[in-house]
């Protein structure tokens, strides 16, 4: 019966589209400033950064932005003579919840498959306004909630040695502190049984992302 | 590639067809030549090697299977020195110029194998040296489309479909020719990398509306043809696609108007079907393929000889990039031609394919 049952994350009402759109931070990552409508996404509603090479990866591992659009070339030679393609594997070796869409006009080199295949998703060269709100509201929609950042919890969690059953008393304490709207607790659930500190850093960073789904 | 090999090969060969060619260094035989049954292209029962395969065909002449990685090559008419000593004494004096040494082919094969890479090498990066000029065309692009959407946001509307709607016809003309041209960008990518077609995720695809927009993208250039598209069906269903499948629409469409005769009619029909996938169909009045031609026209490069006439340029690919976008789909696109005119050089040219559920 529902009412014995653990309560689960998908149980609870996630805040609607517009509003994770409107809150869904994207970075773009090109060294072309003409590639990207930025303007009219921005008209459209959609928060959009743009940045003409990759500063830092740090913010880009920590899930400091919900959506990454990377190009390929040039923007990270400062970094691996790999550029695009090292920032990605840097990125999702780190945090693989976070959301890289792969934006090149190099879909014809046979060498570069390995960055379209890591990548959540694709943006061939040259894109108009629609094609980037058709992509971006679509990874919203599958990407952009709590079941699929949870899983990437679950996949940690299985990782530091936690069976099935301990997970799902973990989601059950997450669940409840999220139906409570205590930000705190969703923290504390996740840090309280996670032992590497590495490891619970990403956790709880997951965990808020998925608080911020639940407008917390 | 197999086609080179055979070319650069120093001994006669056959191929599957039982079409002979004579090697660069040893030709065919006559006893080949005038041989009926050729069955010299059945290995089956040859003495396996892991790369080259001997049997001895019926005449006792020596035929050879070489494996590569390119495919394989059959190698007939010769006569191996040290395999073959069944070869009747009559015929071995009559082909004294094709006894080969085993270890003279083995040095061929080996000598081959590490060439072709290099040439393979070589023109792949020619290729992706020609496609990497088309950087900058994208580049410029690019700042086209930016402008033309900074133009349309200027517009009296609440979408930017009815924003076009509402432009002037120069601007909705202009509009159209930079979207056709960038849809066009993306084309040279399924040719060098097919896997490209699949890149990224599915995402429900209104098929209809994308068939729709690409027929009002390209109501100008038929209307130069006179030829007027018409767009019939019902459909709401919403099949997932790859963002390549739009190119399956941009090619058919195209060729249907390329192809159609002065004054035709180019009819595109999107319908549902009971069993949930979406049918579509685009005809048009125009040259048939002809019958012997029909199973190799979704291959790269081949152009039927009426076609050519109709449309002097074109690269013989739009069909082949539809097939590698369609394949990426598991989709068939198939082709059917009904009633030839009398001198049976017009007929009535249909590409039709079911997608989903």
């Amino acid at each position: 019966m529902y009412w014995f049952r653990k309560k689960r994350i998908s149980d609870l009402p996630a805040l609607p589209f517009a509003e994770i759109k409107r809150r869904t931070k994207v970075l773009v990552i090109d060294d072309d400033p003409d590639s990207f409508p930025y303007g009219l996404m921005r008209r459209e509603g959609y928060s959009v950064e743009h940045w003409p090479k990759v500063e830092s990866v740090t913010p880009l591992q920590e899930g400091q932005y919900d959506i990454i659009i990377l190009d390929i070339q040039g923007v990270a030679t400062h970094i691996s003579p790999d550029d695009g393609l090292a920032v990605l594997e840097l990125i999702k070796d780190a945090n693989p919840s976070q959301i890289v869409v792969a934006f090149s006009s190099h879909s014809f080199d046979l060498s570069k498959n390995r960055f379209w295949r890591r990548a959540d998703d694709s943006l061939c060269k040259p894109v108009d306004l629609a094609m980037c709100k058709r992509l971006v509201d679509s990874l919203i929609e599958s990407k952009r909630t709590p079941q699929h950042y949870w899983a990437s919890v679950v996949a940690m969690l299985t990782q530091q040695g936690l069976t099935p059953r301990q997970i799902q008393r973990v989601e059950h304490h997450v669940a409840s502190a999220l139906d409570k709207r205590d930000i705190n607790g969703v923290s504390g659930s996740l840090k309280r049984v996670v032992d590497h500190a590495d490891t619970a850093v990403k956790v709880v960073a997951i965990g808020v992302k998925i608080a911020a789904l639940f407008g917390l | 590639m197999i086609d080179l090999v055979r070319l650069l090969c120093p001994y006669p060969t056959i191929d599957d067809d039982g079409k002979l060619m004579d090697g660069f260094l040893v030709t065919q035989p006559n006893v080949c030549r005038k041989c009926a049954d050729k069955l010299c292209r059945d290995m089956s029962n040859g003495d396996t090697s892991e790369l080259i395969m001997h049997k001895i065909c019926a005449k006792g002449l020596s035929c050879l299977l070489v494996r590569s990685a390119f495919g394989t090559l059959t190698c007939n008419g010769i006569l191996l020195k040290e395999h073959n000593l069944s070869c009747p004494p009559q015929l071995r004096k009559q082909i004294q110029e094709n006894k080969i040494a085993l270890a003279e082919l083995q040095r061929w094969y080996q000598s081959l194998m590490t060439a072709i890479p290099v040439i393979e090498g070589q023109a792949g990066k020619n290729v992706v040296d020609a496609v990497n000029s088309l950087h900058d065309v994208t580049t410029g692009v690019s700042l086209v489309m930016r402008n033309a959407e900074a133009i349309i946001t200027t517009l009296p509307g609440d979408t930017d479909e009815a924003r076009i709607e509402g432009a002037p016809d120069q601007l909705k003309s202009l509009l159209k020719s930079v979207q056709l041209l960038h849809r066009r960008l993306l084309m040279p990518s399924y040719v060098t990398n097919p896997q490209s077609a699949s890149h990224g995720q599915k995402r429900r695809t209104p098929i209809y509306k994308i068939f729709h927009r690409m027929v009002r993208l390209f109501e100008q250039l038929a209307a130069k043809k006179n030829v007027q598209i018409r767009m019939g069906g019902y459909s709401i269903a919403t099949p997932p696609c790859y963002e390549s499948f739009e190119t399956i629409a941009l090619i058919l469409i195209d060729n249907a108007i390329k192809y159609s005769i002065f004054g035709g009619i180019v009819t595109v029909l999107v319908s549902d079907t009971l069993q949930g996938a979406v049918h579509v169909m685009v005809g048009s009045d125009g040259p048939p393929v002809p019958e012997d031609m029909r199973s190799s026209i979704f291959e790269p490069r081949v152009r039927a000889p009426r076609a050519k006439e109709f449309a002097a340029t074109g690269s013989g690919l739009g069909l082949y990039i539809a097939k590698v976008v369609a394949d990426a789909h598991q989709v068939k696109i198939s082709y059917t031609c009904t009633g030839l005119n009398a001198d049976g050089k017009i007929g009535h040219n249909v590409f039709a394919f079911d997608i989903g559920p």
